[in-house]
């Protein structure tokens, strides 16, 4: 894969992506090549997941009427 | 705007089969994420589709909600179950971070699908719509997914 097709993949990934609407299985379909990632690089996206999932967590309690920030922990992720 | 691009490219290299395992296992999470995310958007909107998306909803009035069976008390044991599986899903992402290939699958990891499990079998004491089976099948895709992960650290 040359450089103009790795920024060309990256943007139409990041669009699709930041539009909210494609799952990552819709995403595949467009996309054959892979170039590797570094360590750091899968960690970035790891924190981001965290975070994203920090802030759904938030709004779930908020739904369920449980105090912002308390502790979800009444499934079998307890512990 | 630099975790899109790296998202991005992670999305990109979503077909090879030759890529190391963390980078396998990562972008199975990240899907993970947005399955558990399409579900949660799907569930707020049946109950209330005029809400604002960014504030908690405490009373469902969507018209549909009703006639699916998602009361104000099943919506919130709902939100309730997402909590547990969004709060799972934070530590599994935490736990990949620190794994190190050749390590046994994080126990993070297999929790969340346990804890997705247990909002899927809330969704499905809903009745039948469309929305209520979107709401299903994506968590049982997401369920799949998540054991995805376990396959490519090499757990069960």
């Amino acid at each position: 894969m040359n450089p103009e097709q790795i920024a060309a993949y990256i943007q139409a990934g990041s669009l699709l992506l930041a539009a909210g609407g494609a799952l990552v299985s819709d995403v595949k379909a467009m996309f054959g090549a892979a170039p590797a990632m570094t360590e750091d690089a899968l960690n970035e996206i790891l924190a981001g997941i965290e975070a994203d999932a920090e802030r759904r967590r938030a709004l779930a309690q908020g739904d369920a009427g449980e105090a912002p920030g308390a502790s979800a922990t009444g499934g079998s992720s307890q512990g | 705007m630099k975790r899109f691009i790296l998202i991005g490219l992670l999305v990109a290299s979503a077909g090879c089969a030759s890529l190391p395992v963390k980078q396998q296992a990562t972008e199975k999470l990240v899907a993970t994420e947005r399955l558990l995310a399409t579900a949660q958007d799907t569930e707020r909107a049946l109950c209330s589709p005029t809400a604002d998306k960014s504030k908690p909803i405490t009373h469902c009035d969507g018209s549909v909600a009703a006639t699916v069976g998602l009361t104000d008390a099943r919506h919130q044991a709902t939100a309730s179950a997402f909590a547990i599986a969004f709060t799972a899903q934070v530590k599994a992402a935490t736990a990949l971070r620190a794994w190190k290939a050749g390590d046994p699958p994080p126990t993070d990891v297999a929790t969340l699908s346990a804890d997705i499990t247990a909002a899927l079998t809330l969704a499905k004491q809903l009745s039948g719509s469309p929305d209520v089976q979107k709401i299903a099948t994506t968590l049982q895709q997401a369920i799949d997914t998540v054991t995805a992960v376990l396959s490519s650290l090499g757990g069960k």
